[in-house]
């Protein structure tokens, strides 16, 4: 194979390996146009990727770089498994979902895909996508209430559901009636066939077309190449060891800690520290944990090389077993991936920032990060007297860079369409807008937050489900970076007995949310009732910042406040920019003294 | 020598010695291998010095501030738990109980 990569062009080296990607991120179109469902169509909770024989990941494609690892572990369990019992056919398909096995938690099913050439096992693709419910204790499957694993639905941990082309109806009928929404949870499951099935068909050409022994050199190539691309990147960076530590709060707290150790071109991601496993599902499994990494060094060090298994090479994760970061059954995981999850990837992505930032080639690509942010589940019979389950997403602001803004209302997931939502469920959007004054200050902004607030609307039972879940706490939204500032916690909150319905009567728009009145219920994890005359109130997560706010354009935060992104009271107080009164000016001398005066008040 | 450790903060090597200064105003903070966090004005603040919508995390947490002595220019803003609180984790309930 040596020899023959020696002959491989880099011309033809870079055909295939964008191919591969190519292969890939048509997979993800393809659950984009076959899927049925808000998760896979608008809101991309969805997983794409490449495996080759022996489970190494190839391409990672499309979405989280973390479920292309864990995706990764899941085809070396089918291997196990059914190597020895069951077999591995051509046009086989097989279903995981246990996060005990290499899952996350039920709800992202994974769809794993042999790929033969002449009947010879040649790779594997996979795919996941969140689907509508899993039979657990809440509607959707992130179930506040569950304690253990065993309340949160349905779990497999390696089905075929596939056998030589022809779907099992046995094992499809089974898993589909087992949840709340067989007909949706078909339509997800259907559109990851289908994605599957375009992967093997493109793989097939290609190996018809280049041969199966070019094919697999280059995929050994890409491979060497990108973890010595990114054993080399580490290795010019300073060691040292970098920290942070993250919490979830709901009730009780749980502190996740990350100490990252970097010598030579190894990099150890250490969760010693690390609060025991909770008795809710914000936990994560080992090999989670080790994604999330994966995908923290893949995102920073390795943007610009083929996504795959060259990253496992220079990394080591330790999660103590029994922690919120190596969860032991049978303790819950429902909720765990805007949970556990996303304080894993804030703290992988954290310890990486700090460690690039000693870098003078690489602190150019510093850039503050998230931790999360609170989003709700609800479900119920809708105007069309059908039971439904669905989401309720926005999007944050993402972190500041270190030479320019956040993207505003650019973090976290797709944001669906308003319209879209209200024609298929019992909820009318108040308004879904920028949220003023959200964002982290600092030399760059972070990205300005969404905040939204909905009613309920033409529900036969006047009444829904809701599921409070994402990453509850105080600390939930965007940390800032090297002085800038964290951004406006991400809350859900829920107006009981308001007056919305007067207000619509009316024909009065809503001005401000104190016109509503009712009863403020700032949610937990926890699920609750959404009735009539109620209104759920959401922050999101908005962007941190980067540097000493002070240090900041006076120009860039005049039109932050003309954008209505910060108000002219912030603008003074955290930024110094002063206005000239009565107008839109900037009083530049009044900017300079103010700056000055700031930075003596921090010496006292 | 120079090598960044973050924005307006430098490893600074010369015969003398190796030291850590802020790459501001050059004033020397602390030798290299102290923690430079401690040779910072250290300053705390309400969670609504960084916003107004901040409010809920008063009695939780306060901002803190680290400047450099010498020009005030910022080096790192962090939540920390408010001293006035006593904030209980899993970790500590659990040895109580032990």
């Amino acid at each position: 194979m040596d020899s023959l990569i020696k002959r491989v062009d880099p011309v033809t080296f870079e055909i295939l390996s964008h191919r591969l990607h190519q292969i890939a991120k048509e997979m993800g179109i393809t659950l984009e146009r076959v899927g049925g469902t808000i998760n896979p169509t608008q809101q991309h909770d969805y997983m794409a990727s490449l495996y080759r024989a022996n489970g190494d990941v190839l391409s990672a494609g499309e979405s989280g770089s973390w479920h292309a690892a864990c995706a990764g572990f899941a085809v070396k369990r089918i291997i196990e498994r059914f190597e020895k019992d069951g077999g591995i056919y051509p046009d086989d398909m097989f279903l995981l979902n246990d996060p005990y096995t290499a899952a996350i938690h039920q709800s992202d099913v994974y769809m794993i895909s042999p790929v033969h050439y002449q009947d010879r096992l040649v790779g594997w693709s996979a795919t996941f996508v969140h689907v509508m419910d899993i039979g657990a204790m809440s509607p959707g499957g992130n179930s506040p209430g569950a304690t253990e694993i065993c309340h949160e639905g349905v779990r497999i941990p390696g089905v075929k559901l596939m056998e030589r082309g022809k779907i099992r109806r046995d094992v499809f009928d089974t898993i589909t009636g087992m949840t709340r929404q067989p007909v949706m949870v078909g339509l997800d499951i259907k559109c990851e066939i289908a994605a599957n099935n375009v992967a093997k068909s493109r793989m097939q050409e290609m190996y018809a077309q280049y041969g199966p022994e070019l094919v697999d050199a280059v995929s050994s190539e890409m491979i060497r190449y990108s973890e010595s691309v990114i054993r080399k990147r580490i290795a010019e960076i300073p060691d040292g060891f970098w920290t942070d530590t993250a919490t979830i709060q709901s009730g009780d707290t749980w502190k996740v800690a990350l100490t990252l150790r970097k010598e030579g071109d190894h990099l150890l991601f250490d969760f010693t520290g690390s609060d025991r496993q909770a008795p809710i599902g914000i936990n994560l499994p080992y090999h989670a944990t080790f994604g999330a990494c994966f995908g923290a060094v893949l995102d920073m060090l390795g943007y610009d090389l083929p996504k795959n298994h060259g990253a496992f090479g220079p990394i080591e994760v330790i999660a103590p077993e029994g922690t919120v970061v190596n969860v032991q059954y049978p303790g819950p995981v429902s909720m765990n991936t805007r949970a556990g999850g996303a304080i894993a990837k804030y703290l992988a992505s954290s310890v990486l920032m700090q460690m690039l930032g000693t870098s003078e080639k690489w602190k150019k690509e510093v850039m503050a990060t998230n931790v999360g942010g609170r989003n709700a589940r609800h479900a119920g019979v809708n105007q069309y007297g059908k039971y439904y389950v669905s989401n309720l997403i926005g999007t944050g602001g993402s972190g500041a860079r270190s030479y320019k803004d956040g993207i505003d209302s650019g973090g976290g997931q797709s944001c669906p369409n308003v319209e879209w939502v209200e024609l298929n469920f019992p909820i009318l959007y108040l308004f879904r807008c920028l949220s003023e004054d959200s964002v982290g200050a600092g030399k760059f902004r972070g990205g300005v937050g969404s905040e939204s607030a909905v009613t309920l609307h033409d529900a036969p039972e006047g009444k829904i489900k809701g599921v409070a879940k994402g990453t509850a706490g105080l600390r939930n939204s965007g940390q800032g970076i090297f002085g800038g500032y964290p951004a406006a916690p991400s809350i859900l909150i829920l107006l009981e007995d308001t007056k919305v319905g007067t207000l619509m009567n009316q024909n009065k728009s809503l001005e401000d949310m104190t016109d509503l009145g009712g009863r403020v219920r700032v949610l937990p994890y926890c699920d609750f009732d959404f009735k009539n005359n109620d209104v759920l109130y959401t922050r999101h997560g908005a962007g941190g910042g980067y540097g000493d706010p002070l240090e900041r354009e006076p120009r860039q935060v005049f039109n932050d406040v003309i954008n209505g992104y910060v108000s002219k009271k912030a603008a003074r107080n955290i930024y110094g920019v002063v206005f000239v009164p009565k107008s839109d000016e900037i009083d530049d001398p009044e900017t300079r003294r103010l700056r000055d005066r700031l930075r003596e008040e921090r010496l006292k | 020598m120079t090598h960044p450790l973050r924005e307006n903060l430098e490893l600074y090597a010369d015969s003398t010695g190796s030291r850590i200064r802020c790459a501001r105003c050059l004033h020397v903070l602390c030798g290299a291998e102290e923690d430079w966090r401690r040779a910072c004005k250290r300053k705390l603040s309400p969670p609504t010095h960084a916003g107004p919508l901040m409010e809920s995390l008063s009695g939780h947490f306060v901002l803190e501030q680290l400047c450099c002595p010498a020009c005030g220019v910022l080096l790192n803003t962090d939540l920390v738990a408010d001293p006035g609180k006593k904030t209980k984790t899993n970790r500590k309930r659990r040895r109580n109980r032990t």
